[in-house]
């Protein structure tokens, strides 16, 4: 190859890597279907699919992480926050959605990972000999826990109670465990409990 | 409980507190008292000098929030009552969250309105360090008696304790380590568990809804949504504050604020109250103004058991040990809004899910420590006005932790487990024996081996004989500012061994009782 054509071939090479990159780092997020105020189009992708690797639909809790809602929570939840702690989550965002990367289990964006290997990079970054890279798991957990649990449905098949008067005598609670679910009495006692089925049937 | 009503309750206990939405235009205002923070250490204060015949102002960054403000989903609940919408954490050797209230009534409208004395040690040890000899805990008794007198403080009754709490007291029985229910200011609990999310009960005596009205009815005006800033310094005096009104949740700056008086109370927190001072350029003739934070760093284990424990009943901490307490170690039954708690449970996928599904089984215990080698910082950052704090945990103290984890892991058990759930880097997720737990006293744990927190702040203002050890003397007063006083927990030369608040609030009356005596 001669000279000239090698220098011909640099910036075609240069021009493909940022392509490449751009693509890579930009490019292929299709819409969620949310309509986000405050997330981007590819930080809902990295969301939804962070919040279904750690809470995957069919499971012992039938309700995936976007089928509980996570995506709006989370949306409404950065819009909430500083500008600083803003600037931060979307720099936490963009390692969980870049890290595979570096750590695997293959060379691709995570949006573009199974389920299965998501679940296995999640858990690379959980048990980390980084203390860094386990804070930025435990933080996406927490974001994404609070946005699990916040949904009703969830809440209702883990048994979860928000009762005002959990000791009050039984007359009350009878009261308050009729199958309307929440029921706001004169002494203001509001009660989530599985409407149908019993304990047994989640245990 | 019957309630023993002491004092007037009106249907509205914030009737007088001026809102945001009542402000049309810039504020300015005189009186003799400007107490700065209503949270424990100023509504204190506030009340006793306006009851004294001062005329008070109160303000308040935050908002004043009812009964039906209150939200229990997690996220929500930080973002309105927290700073910093509860992502607040120290930086260091270690990520350190810790959370301040952005409310009327400060960290006593969400806290688990745990009231404890801090034994006399505490003070023999303060006065060590700082020539704090005035200060003993035979000094601070009568302050202590007036304070729980007035909030209704007694022991956790035992029919709101619940299962979670039950199963930590059986543990401790069965060991022969000495427990007992904590001592409230609650005046008729349910036992609903949402302490940390404002008591929708209304039965958590804080101050918004204890020494505010009493404060107004003696004659004070309060202010919320007015965020102080600077100090206005004339000499070896403060002639007034400056600062804004600032919109509840955005934070949106609005109209100026401008409040001569004749004496300044600090008492915006350990965290924002060396931030006012800093960015006022106050005299610090010790050099002391946000230095020497001490935290009460605490840790949780997850005890899970065969039978459903229901852990969302019962008072939200309503047992602790003080077995080990000269040994720096409180070990406490602990509960949060569930999500907080659920997010450090192992697993992934439907692993996690599964995990999620025994929640009900699930009781969270907590040991905190008095963390005496370990220091942190706090300093105003140049734009706005959240602190940057600054904590490296040592090791030293990481190994009182860590002993205290062995304990609460060996009352676990002896409540009759069935496993523990640790939450320790390099430890098992799940441990499912007596004998296997044993790892958790024998691995060496590193500070960022643990998912550490911490909501006790002091020392950033410490209280010091003499004025090259401390900011403030053992009357509350500014070394170099004579009619400045603080009495937020930042005043306390060390930790206080046990939930500072009824400690701050005894030196708050202590102080305010001596500012009436003698101006």
């Amino acid at each position: 190859m001669s000279l000239l054509s090698a220098w011909f071939l640099v910036p075609v090479a240069l021009a493909a890597a940022i392509a490449l990159l751009a693509r890579g780092v930009f490019l292929g997020y299709p819409a969620t279907g949310v309509r986000a105020r405050n997330l981007s189009r590819k930080e809902q992708a990295i969301l939804a699919a962070a919040a279904d690797a750690l809470f995957p639909s069919g499971g012992p809790i039938p309700l995936s992480g976007t089928d509980a809602g996570a995506i709006p929570y989370l949306d409404a939840y950065v819009g909430r926050v500083d500008r600083t702690q803003r600037a931060l989550m979307r720099l936490l965002f963009q390692a969980v959605e870049h890290g595979p990367w570096l750590l695997g289990p293959r060379f691709a964006r995570f949006t573009r990972l199974g389920v299965g290997d998501r679940i296995a990079f999640l858990g690379k970054l959980a048990k980390s000999d980084l203390y860094f890279l386990r804070v930025i798991f435990l933080s996406l957990r927490v974001m994404l826990t609070m946005a699990y649990l916040a949904n009703q449905d969830v809440a209702r098949r883990m048994r979860i109670e928000t009762n005002l008067e959990p000791f009050a005598p039984r007359a009350v609670a009878a009261e308050a465990l009729a199958p309307a679910s929440v029921s706001v009495s004169a002494s203001v006692s509001v009660s989530i409990r599985p409407s149908a089925p019993g304990r047994e049937a989640f245990a | 409980m019957k309630l023993d009503v002491a004092r007037p309750v009106f249907a509205d206990p914030h009737r007088g507190v001026k809102i945001f939405a009542e402000y049309a235009g810039d504020i300015r205002a005189s009186c003799d008292v400007l107490v700065i923070g209503s949270g424990p250490g100023g509504a204190v204060v506030a009340k006793e000098l306006a009851e004294a015949g001062r005329d008070v102002i109160l303000l308040e960054e935050g908002p004043p929030f009812g009964k039906k403000d209150f939200v229990q989903e997690a996220g929500e609940s930080m973002h309105r009552t927290l700073r910093e919408g509860g992502t607040r954490a120290a930086r260091g050797n270690l990520f350190f969250p810790t959370m301040q209230a952005i409310a009327l009534g400060g960290g006593s409208l969400i806290n688990s309105a745990i009231c404890a004395r801090s034994p006399s040690f505490v003070f023999d040890k303060w006065a060590e360090t700082t020539g704090t000899h005035a200060l003993t805990r035979a000094a601070l008794d009568p302050h202590y008696e007036r304070v729980e007198k007035f909030l209704f403080v007694g022991p956790t009754p035992m029919d709101v304790q619940g299962e979670r709490n039950l199963r930590f007291k059986r543990g401790c029985d069965a060991l022969g380590i000495s427990s007992e229910p904590t001592f409230r200011n609650v005046a008729g609990c349910k036992g609903s568990g949402e302490c940390f999310t404002g008591c929708r009960n209304g039965a958590k005596q804080s101050t918004d809804v204890s020494y505010v009205p009493a404060a107004i009815r003696a004659g004070a005006r309060v202010f919320t949504s007015v965020r102080a800033e600077h100090l206005v310094i004339a000499g070896r005096k403060v002639t007034g504050v400056r600062g804004r009104v600032v919109e509840p949740f955005t934070r949106k700056e609005t109209h100026a604020v401008e409040i001569e008086a004749k004496l300044v109370v600090l008492a915006a927190g350990c965290m924002a109250t060396p931030v006012i001072l800093q960015k006022s350029n106050a005299p610090d003739p010790g050099g002391y103004v946000g230095k020497e934070l001490q935290l009460h760093p605490g840790l949780a284990i997850m005890a899970v058991y065969d039978d459903p424990i229901d852990p969302w009943k019962g008072a939200t901490q309503g047992f602790h040990s003080l077995h080990y307490i000269e040994d720096h170690i409180k070990l406490e039954v602990l509960w949060s809004p569930p999500a907080v708690l659920a997010a450090r449970l192992p697993g992934l996928g439907h692993e996690y899910q599964g995990t999620l599904l025994t929640y009900d089984r699930m009781a969270p215990f907590d040991v905190i420590i008095a963390a005496d080698r370990s220091r942190g910082s706090v300093r105003a950052k140049r734009n706005g006005w959240e602190p940057e704090i600054r904590f490296d945990f040592v090791q030293e103290d990481v190994d009182v932790i860590q002993r205290g984890l062995g304990i609460l892991s060996d009352i676990c058990w002896a409540s009759g487990c069935s496993g523990i759930l640790p939450g320790l880097h390099g430890v098992p997720e799940i441990i499912s024996s007596k004998a296997d737990s044993e790892i958790i006293r024998a691995r060496r744990l590193d500070a960022r081996d643990t998912i550490t927190a911490a909501n006790h702040a002091f020392g950033t203002t410490r209280m010091s004989r003499r004025p090259e050890d401390g900011v403030v003397d053992e009357d509350g007063r500014h070394h170099a500012l004579e009619n400045l006083y603080i009495t937020d927990t930042g005043i306390f030369p060390g930790s206080p061994a046990v939930n500072p608040m009824l400690t701050c609030m005894a030196l708050a009356d202590r102080i305010a009782l001596g500012i009436a005596a003698r101006w």
